[in-house]
């Protein structure tokens, strides 16, 4: 999945991330909102939609005659059940890519990449003993922090950061010990100078034999828009609804 | 990225065509002079002919043969916060108000600094223990009079003043202006930066450590550390209770490291490293009200002792608790481009220096992360920069050189037990100023000009004048509590016998009847009072080097004849001489045995002295400026040359 998505999104890696997670957005939404004309019955949805707004207009002239505002009233809110009847198929098949988007984007899009200022903390927890021996060495242009060792829960912790303000890397392997248990720490990353682009995925670190779980912390990121902070997440929503909205004008789609 | 850069791109994307609108319209697009001046806080005339003599500083010494260099008249005294309001409203302190870093309430005797202050609210709605403001309160800058500026901002024409000093609060916002505060701006506590340090040392538990917290923290065996960390005072609980985090240190004797977990933020360091920046919050009010900070951890030494300082916490300029800059964004854009910064206005830790928490090491590499620090804001200011005034502040020479002039004066007490290795600091600290000089003059072209300015010079601190000490031994100040000759504040004073007081590095004080809480000296005697102290100060001799300690003692009202004094003003100002300084007991009201004695103190270096002995410097690309010129002249300077031509209306 992942290579996948990384052939999927080489065009968007040489942009800045805001403006490649704008375009990743504008294209999600316009996907999404086909993906629902496709799936959806839209002969039904228009019916369905022209039929609430028959009752709604029929509950404003008669006002007068509470029996029938009551009826109409029940059948609007019938043909609502039916109408989110309708969406639920879409919706359900809609998740699925959306999931598996937004994991993509959270992996490469919510952190800060590598860099002197943030250095990223990584807490090995051990099954049974902690390795005799040092991590291995690291790749060149990392800097590795001392590492600490909690003897008593089993835990040895490390910061690691970019040596000098460039950092470019597509994966660094920080190998735990050699005998006994052993395992491996895989990040993977690309950035380019001077730019928030992290491909970093924080869930590949490896967990191999004799570790019980990885827990790495690397810092989040946020976007400035007009000069609010914005996370991934809302660029996300906020410009794929827009987008969405925009691709159902333009398609002419019953939503 | 920016919102400049996001505004120019939107118009490329349709979709954020949506989104534009409220910040359109920033940038005025029109061609106009540009002036970059560099205010180098401390820069010393002296040291720049040495160095620029030396090699040492080739851009400065172009900008000289470009244009010209002088000696530059300074404020009296010579105190940063006294000269940069100078400078600020183009007037002398009578005007602005601000006579030292530290003023008295007469009505109170009690001191306070002199550039800004925090009032409480007037009012406030009490709900239980809440207590919600209703009106006024809020920070205050002291400073008085109109800065120069006004005039640009007026015709219209961009002024940037980064790190500006005694402009904290920054001034309200104005869309041809943007303003960083910087010197008088405190830390998130509210003092001028006070640090933490956690150490499990008695020794250092007990030292004196005036400007900075130790706290006393023990590892009950499993190597971790608990540490409270004090944010400031809850105004919004009755009490005002200290909110604080608490932060685990998990320390590896072997690997000589420790692990700092806060939250969720995790950290790990090894001896004599620092932290990146660190993110803290104290929700003042639950989730609705949280005040953020920031804070770098330094690990001193992990074995056989804990030795964990912690920065004074500083304003996130991210998440600014109070305002820092104007427009309030400004400070936010500059920490997304530069980095997170040292916000507060003294951001060397001198006072971990000067109590033996840091090493001469130590205080060079914090000095050295505020020097980076700085660099980087000034590439970032210096790439967006277009046109009008960009003024850039550094504050380092004048710290470090405070700090190592001893390493450089053979007649400094301290200069036999300073490690040979920092004989170079003060030079590499002007090359690395003159980089940025450097930086500077890539702009220069037909329509822009550099000014490379200080607010004073400076000159050894060898000998501690305990003013106090004197006024007593020469009959002026009357001591009833001998024993309480060393605490603050006159706490042995019989006042009814006081005829004067130190308080401050230069103010001296009539205790003025009717002024004066104890007042006793009538207005009509006050004359008098003040010749005969004239007379007596300047006389003094030092028994040990048969020096004169005070070469002036200026009255007031001669020095700025036909202006009314505001009642925090000092009645005189001691200008020390050459090597001498008030002594750091005479700043808060104490009373030591002896009168002169040896600055034993890593502060050896000083400008609080007689201002015609350490004048500041003057570098610009332009040629025929005023003869003799001073720091009142610059801002009218500065908005001739930039109004001039502009055809701005």
């Amino acid at each position: 999945m992942n290579a996948l998505f990384d052939l999927l999104l080489k065009p968007f890696q040489s942009l800045d991330p805001l403006w490649g997670l704008m375009w990743i957005s504008a294209l999600s939404g316009i996907m999404i909102i086909l993906v629902f004309k496709k799936t959806s019955d839209q002969q039904a949805i228009s019916i369905l939609r022209r039929k609430m707004g028959s009752r709604a207009l029929g509950m404003l002239l008669f006002l007068e005659s509470p029996p029938t505002v009551l009826k109409l009233a029940f059948g609007l809110i019938t043909d609502n059940f039916i109408y989110l009847w309708h969406l639920l198929k879409p919706m359900l098949i809609i998740t699925i890519p959306f999931v598996i988007i937004a994991a993509q984007l959270d992996a490469r899009y919510s952190r800060e990449p590598l860099n002197t200022d943030h250095p990223s903390t990584v807490t090995v927890y051990w099954e049974n003993s902690i390795p005799a021996d040092e991590f291995g060495e690291p790749e060149e242009g990392i800097l590795i922090s001392p590492i600490v060792t909690i003897a008593d829960s089993l835990e040895q912790s490390f910061s690691f950061t970019g040596s000098n303000g460039v950092f470019v890397y597509n994966a660094m392997r920080i190998k735990l010990g050699s005998n006994g248990p052993s395992g491996s720490i895989l990040v993977r990353g690309a950035e380019r100078s001077g730019i928030i682009q992290a491909l970093f995925h924080p869930w590949n670190a490896e967990a191999e034999h004799g570790i019980q779980k990885i827990h790495s912390h690397i810092q989040a990121t946020h976007y400035i828009i007009l000069g609010g902070r914005w996370g991934w997440f809302t660029v996300f929503l906020v410009f794929s609804s827009l987008w969405a909205i925009l691709g159902a004008v333009v398609f002419k789609v019953k939503v | 990225m920016k919102r400049r850069d996001f505004l120019k791109k939107a118009i490329l994307t349709p979709a954020a065509l949506a989104a534009l609108g409220a910040g359109c319209g920033k940038t005025t697009g029109r061609s106009g002079k540009r002036l970059i001046v560099l205010g180098v806080d401390g820069m010393d005339p002296n040291l720049v002919e040495s160095y620029m003599e030396r090699g040492l500083m080739p851009n400065t010494r172009r900008l000289m043969e470009m244009g010209s260099f002088s000696r530059l008249g300074t404020s009296n005294p010579p105190q940063s916060p006294v000269a940069w309001s100078n400078f600020i409203t183009a007037a002398p302190p009578p005007v602005h108000g601000i006579f030292d870093f530290i003023h008295r309430d007469p009505a109170t005797m009690m001191p306070y600094l002199s550039i800004s202050e925090v009032s409480p609210p007037d009012s406030t709605l009490n709900l239980g223990k809440l207590r919600l403001p209703i009106s006024g309160g809020g920070v205050n800058l002291l400073r008085r009079g109109t800065p120069f500026w006004n005039t640009l901002l007026d015709k219209g024409i961009p002024v940037t003043m980064v790190k500006l000093p005694v402009d904290f609060p920054p001034p309200a916002a104005n869309r041809h202006g943007l303003f960083l505060s910087g010197l008088g701006t405190p830390d998130i506590r509210g003092s001028q930066g006070s640090f933490t340090f956690f150490t499990d040392d008695p020794r250092s538990v007990s030292d004196n450590t005036g400007g900075g917290v130790v706290i006393p923290v023990r590892d009950y065996g499993d190597g971790c550390y608990t540490c409270r960390v004090d944010g400031p005072a809850n105004s919004l609980i009755e009490g005002n209770p200290t909110m604080s985090v608490e932060i685990k240190a998990w320390v590896d004797r072997d690997s000589r490291a420790v692990r700092i977990d806060m939250g969720n933020d995790s950290v790990v360091i090894g001896e004599k490293q620092w932290s990146p920046w660190m993110h803290f919050s104290f929700p003042a009010l639950g989730p609705l009200s949280t005040v953020h900070a920031i804070g770098r951890f330094y690990l001193k030494e992990v074995t056989p002792k804990l030795k964990l300082y912690l920065t004074p916490l500083n304003i996130d300029p991210e998440n600014p608790a109070l305002p820092i800059s104007s427009p309030d964004w400004y400070s936010r854009d500059l920490a997304e481009d530069a980095g997170l910064f040292y916000t507060q206005g003294f951001p060397e830790d001198t006072k971990a220096l000067s109590r033996g928490i840091f090493d001469d090491d130590d205080y060079l590499s914090q000095a050295n992360i505020v020097l980076e620090e700085r660099m980087n804001l000034f590439h970032s200011v210096l790439s967006k920069y277009r046109e009008g005034l960009l003024f850039f502040y550094f504050t380092s020479l004048d710290l470090n050189v405070h700090m190592f002039y001893r390493s450089m004066d053979p007649a400094s007490p301290l200069y036999g037990t300073t490690d040979t290795r920092f004989s170079g600091v003060i030079a590499d600290l002007y090359s690395r100023i003159d980089l940025a000089v450097g930086e500077a003059m890539e702009l220069l072209d037909d329509r822009t000009e550099i000014i490379l300015l200080s607010d004073h010079g400076f000159a050894p601190f060898r000998r501690s004048f305990n003013l106090n000490s004197f006024l007593a031994a020469e009959g002026f100040a009357d001591i009833s509590s001998p024993h309480e000759r060393n605490s603050d504040m006159y706490a042995c004073l019989d006042w009814r016998k006081t005829g004067a007081y130190g308080l401050g590095l230069n103010g001296l004080y009539i205790n003025q009847a009717n002024r004066e809480k104890n007042g006793v000296v009538a207005p009509a005697d006050k004359r008098n009072l003040m010749e005969n102290l004239k007379s007596s100060l300047e006389g003094a001799v030092d028994p040990l080097t048969g020096s004169r300690p005070v070469k002036n003692l200026f009255i007031l009202e001669d020095l700025y004849p036909g202006f009314e004094m505001p009642p925090w003003a000092p009645d005189m100002l001691v200008g020390y001489s050459h090597g001498y300084r008030a002594s750091w007991e005479t700043t808060l009201g104490a009373f030591p045995e002896e009168v002169i004695t040896d600055n034993m103190d890593p502060w050896s270096g000083t400008h609080c002295i007689s201002p015609d002995i350490c004048p500041g410097s003057l570098v610009t690309s332009m040629k025929n400026l005023p003869a003799n010129p001073t720091l009142t002249e610059m801002g009218p300077l500065i908005n001739a040359i930039l109004t001039e031509e502009d055809g701005v209306s």
